[in-house]
């Protein structure tokens, strides 16, 4: 039983395959026929565009918009004004004096560098506000100051290397920023 | 029959600390350096006095050095987790002051109070920072 329909199914495959050839010629001699659709593969080939005849450029003056001057959508090559900035500082922290163990020591100058660290970066984000002042008497200078303030909030900045030699622990700190950020930090001021 | 409610007890056991709800701690820490030198910190961790609705963001793991008490496991761990929540946003105010050319400086550094669950798992404390909703 088994035998017979292998044997009944390889038949009416051959019959198929012969019929196929049959049936093509027969349409393609009657192209005038607009029911019979005959799909052909299509082959795909990607070629370099053909040159393209550049137009003159207008005569009129043209004008740029903001808009234009945006990023392309698409573009995976990004221009160098739309990279993300990244600030290294390296911040200075000292030991004190008192201290009951070597690990303390280490543990209150890494405190400190990082603070430093963080006002350096601050620095550099935000701005530094100056006041001075000079005090003249008889036409002497009696007193000079200089006053520096910062005043941040500072995120996603890390810790890059941590250095402790002869007392002072060096940290240094990267922050990575937009530069469009920045400068609406910059802005906001 | 006894193994049998052995199991079931070992079962009700297992189900009731996996069931353990974790706590929520408030964390601040504030630091003040002079001239380069640290003159005074504070670092503080307080229950939670009442329901937060926040939602969990990072998650920082602890070892916990076999301490059953979270101020002292914080403590040993305070640089690791000074440097997850400094992440976040740290708040930095610097006077600098030069007087006839003799510099001095007064940095402050503030971590703004944040809320945090405390799991305990393994020998490890699993912190987990909020933000509140």
């Amino acid at each position: 039983m088994k035998k017979i329909l292998v044997i009944s199914a390889f038949l009416s495959a051959v019959l198929m395959a012969e019929e196929a050839p049959v049936q093509e010629v027969a349409e393609a001699a009657q192209p005038s026929q607009p029911n019979v659709i005959v799909v052909e593969p299509v082959v795909v080939t990607v070629a370099a565009p053909a040159p393209v005849p550049v137009p003159e450029p207008a005569a009129k003056e043209e004008h740029i918009c903001p808009q234009d001057m945006q990023e392309p959508p698409h573009s995976t090559k990004r221009p160098d004004a739309y990279k993300k900035m990244r600030i290294n500082v390296t911040g200075q922290g000292v030991a004190p004096t008192m201290t009951s163990s070597p690990a303390q020591a280490y543990a209150l100058a890494k405190r400190a560098a990082i603070a430093d660290a963080y006002r350096l970066l601050a620095e550099k984000v935000k701005g530094v506000r100056i006041e001075g002042s000079d005090k003249i008497k008889n036409m002497m200078v009696q007193r000079s100051e200089v006053r520096t303030f910062v005043d941040a909030v500072i995120a996603e900045a890390e810790i890059i290397e941590t250095v402790f030699q002869d007392g002072l622990c060096e940290v240094e700190m990267e922050l990575t920023i937009d530069p469009k950020q920045w400068r609406s930090i910059l802005a906001s001021r | 029959m006894r193994k049998d409610l052995l199991l079931a007890f070992f079962l009700i056991l297992y189900l009731a600390s996996s069931l353990e709800a974790s706590q929520t701690y408030i964390l601040s820490y504030r630091a003040q350096i002079k001239n380069a030198v640290v003159i005074s910190e504070s670092f503080h961790l307080t229950h939670a006095m009442k329901e937060v609705h926040a939602h969990p963001d990072q998650k920082l793991e602890l070892d916990t050095f076999k301490e059953e008490d979270l101020q002292v496991i914080l403590e040993k761990n305070r640089d690791k987790i000074l440097e997850f929540l400094m992440k976040y946003g740290t708040h930095t105010r610097s006077h600098e002051t030069v007087s006839d050319n003799k510099s001095s400086s007064l940095i402050s550094i503030t971590i703004p109070p944040t809320y945090i669950t405390v799991d305990f798992k393994n020998d490890y404390a699993i912190i987990t920072r909020l933000i509140i909703d």
